[in-house]
């Protein structure tokens, strides 16, 4: 088995998701009695930031732990526990942290915990988070310290987001977060019972004092964040449910056992919709799917061949079948979830130039390729893909399109996620002869639409990179992105490193996921669904994005 | 032969089987691609060093007869070593689920039993009749359907519809009464195939015993139907459905690996296919060889109770 690199956490192993789905549901407890039921669809297996490698893992600390700043619903970096996060120069920012917070085990905040946190970052498996960019952090007094980067870094406030702060105790030995989760978010780690259930409580001495006190860092999105939030969570206890079985998972939801599932499969949500007592929520998310070429094995070497194959993907037709028309066709790796970004316009001129279904042109294309390579039709070849449902039907869709041209002989070749992955990222995946349909999960910066899966340095094994696709100016265009802070100047970078990526084709974009949730309308009041992996439990309490649920009172 | 020296010679018949099966259950997991050093290390590059002490850890340096050895040895002790995925120890987990399993393992076969048996006999006592047919046809389809479906279908009719029972397993302790009402379900889910399996042997059993001599000699002598039934012919026919009994111990333990999933209770079966999926060796090897100890243990026991239903059975 290849080692794991950090980036691939982004693969995506269902559709319009990563690895769990789940619940939420209201059965009045104790207390001022209020409790939510929510379940997971896989078991938690860490509590330490640095140690979990899986999306239920994350999401169910979500609540738990806070960063310095966070990142709201629209992609705009809120302060959190940091009250400011300010350039000083091209790799030093000065973070100001708030007074009076406290951890869940009854110690105060201070700049050391979170020198501490980055540190500990060091030879774990999440070392990636921190150490692409922290260089050293000096403290200058208790609630004010200076971190220095490595380089300068683009993305570092959307990366502070993605680090949640531990007590100093964590660092030095003298606190295990092994045993459970501690820290300053407004739920505290109850119990977890393997396979069964997890459970939080409200942080009744959460930091939040309900004065609207929670103003954005950055300068794009509108309005005062934290108006109108209570000045504690409004739920009482969040117990998780750990249900593996999707279909129990809705008829769970229907029954009324639970209120609210993340993520449920796309030939359900018609069915939930119809239902009076359920509410659906739908929302564009950070991830897209694509089939990816062996940039080394004829006739995929062929650019022609390739633009050919991507204009015979039936998106529409995908998203119709497929996906219960929900989603969005995808031109270009960047999810038009970042507007600042990438825009409707941008995609379209990238399908009209190289991508989008034209049968056509894609005759032209193949026939123009496989004269040049002086190959005779027709090449048999496989589609590899995992056993996800949506994935292996979107597969069929594109070998049957395939299959009806006089270039291919197509069959489709399913593996478990683990002999799939060992096969995808494969050192030699480039030289396979089969294509590969692999799902991607983006982040809010950019860069992590592309550098893992487009980035010569990034190829199989080192990462995700399994078409080997290698182009130097490719390259120069994002490691200069990555350091470049002036969004508008970003942007044109992103831009042109798009359009040779589109152009050359090294993979077939298929679809812009989207992420789904459904809840019991009448006992989930004020939920959001947060776009991206591991942000589903945002909306039940987050004064710096504005939200908050209640129970309906039900 | 007595019973006693029956039974002892029988037991110790099962030692090879038992030696048989540890080596299968050890030499399994070793063809499985990967070892537990990849999963620690696959998030990191490791040093040469500490790739070594790792192997060395799990005697992964050792030749392999010897890590079989060391295995089998700690094994003798009760002792299955930590788990790869967490610092616990793997006989931790398995006592954490061992009662969950067993109690829906042990309901179900109950159900299998109490339904499957009386069904056959009334079948064959009225043998030809629209009774016999009808529990003809439900027992096929009993064997027919796979039992994921039907625990869905019955999660949907009487969990979503009815709403009579719970979706998913109460937050209480396994025997509380809660969690027994829930279990109803997936006792029901997982024991349906095996009553199914009762029914038409039992069913075959007792049609040929009826037509036995002892049978025209016990009513001749003026005994009651019902004695006739119950004590002569049910007694005899019992044989071959103690022997498919035991075969069905391993048929829940298995089922409940499914069924485990579908409603949520975490017992062996959502430990073993977790283990297996993230290589978690210790635990798989652990719980695979539990597995087939205990069918040993059920054969072992049909075995005996073959010699107390008929003294005419010796080795």
């Amino acid at each position: 088995m290849p080692p794991f690199t950090t980036s691939r956490r982004r693969l995506l192993r269902w559709a319009g998701a990563t690895s769990a789905v789940g619940l939420a549901g209201c059965a009045g407890g104790s207390g001022d009695g209020s409790e939510l039921v929510a379940t997971l669809g896989a078991d938690v297996s860490a509590y330490d930031p640095t140690q979990a490698n899986d999306t239920t893992s994350r999401k169910a600390f979500d609540l738990v732990y806070e960063s310095l700043v966070s990142v709201d619903f629209e992609g705009n970096v809120r302060p959190t526990l940091a009250t400011a996060v300010d350039q000083q120069d091209d790799r030093t920012w000065r973070v100001s942290l708030r007074e009076g917070v406290s951890f869940h085990d009854g110690s105060d905040l201070t700049a050391a915990d979170v020198k501490a946190t980055f540190e500990r970052y060091e030879g774990t498996p999440r070392e990636s988070d921190v150490f692409l960019w922290y260089d050293d952090a000096t403290i200058r007094d208790d609630y004010t310290l200076d971190v220095t980067l490595s380089q300068p870094y683009a993305p570092f406030q959307l990366s502070l987001g993605g680090v949640p702060i531990v007590p100093e105790a964590a660092a030095t030995g003298d606190l295990d977060l092994s045993t459970g989760p501690v820290g300053t978010g407004p739920y505290a780690f109850d119990t977890h019972e393997p396979d069964r259930l997890y459970r939080l409580v409200r942080n009744e001495d959460h930091w939040y004092a309900g004065d609207g006190e929670v103003r954005r860092t950055s300068d794009s999105g509108a309005g005062e964040a934290g108006d109108g939030v209570p000045d504690s969570p409004p739920i009482e206890t969040i117990t998780f449910r750990i249900i593996v079985e999707q279909s129990s998972q809705l008829a769970a939801l229907q029954a009324g056992d639970i209120d609210l599932a993340n993520n449920p499969p796309a030939d359900a949500v018609a069915d939930l919709r119809q239902d009076d007592a359920i509410t659906v929520s739908e929302r564009l998310a950070g991830g897209f799917e694509m089939l990816i070429f062996p940039l080394a094995t004829p006739p995929f070497s062929n650019r022609d061949v390739r633009e050919g194959v991507a204009r015979l993907v039936p998106r529409q037709e995908i998203i119709d079948a497929v996906y219960g028309g929900i989603g969005q066709p995808a031109y270009a790796p960047i999810s038009p979830l970042l507007a600042d970004y990438t825009s409707e316009s941008f995609l379209q001129e990238m399908g009209d130039e190289h991508q989008r279904y034209d049968p056509e042109r894609a005759r032209e294309l193949l026939e123009r390729g496989f004269a040049d390579l002086d190959i005779s039709p027709p090449y048999e070849t496989t589609i590899v893909t995992n056993e996800t449902g949506d994935r292996v039907r979107w597969s069929q869709l594109v070998r049957d399109e395939l299959n009806r041209t006089d270039y291919f002989d197509v069959s489709l070749e399913q593996f478990e996620w683990n002999t799939y992955v060992g096969r995808v990222l494969a050192g030699d995946s480039h030289r396979s002869d089969a294509m590969m349909a692999l799902g991607w999960s983006g982040g809010w910066d950019p860069d992590t639409y592309l550098r893992n899966m487009f980035h010569s340095e990034q190829s199989t094994p080192s990462c995700c990179n399994a078409a080997h696709y290698a182009n130097d100016e490719v390259d120069r265009l994002l490691d200069e992105a990555l350091t470049v802070y002036d969004t508008a100047e970003r942007r044109a970078l992103y831009e042109q490193a798009q359009r040779r990526i589109v152009a050359d084709a090294p993979v077939a974009f298929v679809r812009f996921g989207t992420r789904i949730e459904a809840f019991r309308t009448e006992s989930v009041e004020g939920f959001r669904t947060y776009p991206l992996d591991s942000g589903e439990f945002t909306a039940i309490y987050a004064p710096w994005a504005n939200a908050y649920t209640s129970t309906g009172g039900g | 032969m007595s019973l006693r020296r029956y039974v002892l010679r029988r037991t110790l018949l099962t030692l090879p089987i038992l030696f048989g099966v540890s080596v299968l259950t050890f030499g399994l997991v070793k063809l499985l691609p990967g070892t537990p050093v990849d999963y620690v290390l696959q998030f990191q590059d490791a040093t040469p060093e500490l790739r070594a002490s790792l192997r060395a850890q799990y005697h992964l340096d050792e030749p392999i007869w010897r890590q079989y050895l060391l295995w089998l040895n700690d094994v003798l002790h009760l002792d299955f070593g930590d788990r790869v995925v967490s610092d616990r120890s793997v006989r931790a987990a398995i006592v954490d689920r061992l009662p969950e399993t067993l109690v829906l393992g042990g309901f179900a076969f109950l159900i299998a039993l109490l339904v499957g048996v009386p069904t056959g006999v009334v079948a064959a006592v009225r043998r030809g009749t629209l009774l016999d047919e009808g529990s003809r046809v439900v027992a096929l389809a009993g064997i027919a359907t796979p039992n994921f479906w039907l625990g869905l279908l019955l999660i949907l009719v009487f969990g979503v519809h009815l709403n009579l029972v719970p979706v998913i397993p109460p937050v209480a302790p396994v025997f509380a009464p809660e969690s027994l009402a829930f279990l109803v379900l997936p006792a029901v889910t997982l024991g349906t195939a095996s009553a199914a399996l009762f029914t038409r042997l039992t069913r075959s059993a007792v049609t040929e015993q009826l037509r036995q001599e002892y049978v025209r000699t016990a009513r001749a002598k003026g005994l009651d139907e019902r004695t006739v039934i119950v004590k002569h012919v049910l007694r005899n026919s019992l044989v071959s459905v103690v022997t498919v009994a035991a075969v069905q111990v391993a048929f829940l333990l298995d089922g409940a690996v499914v069924i485990e999933r579908v409603f949520s209770w975490p017992g062996l079966g959502r430990l073993l296919v977790r283990a297996i999926l993230q290589r978690d060796f210790p635990v798989v090897q652990a719980v695979v060889l539990l597995v087939a100890v205990a069918v040993v243990v059920a054969n072992l026991l049909a075995d005996v109770l073959y010699a107390w239903l008929d003294p005419r059975i010796a080795y």
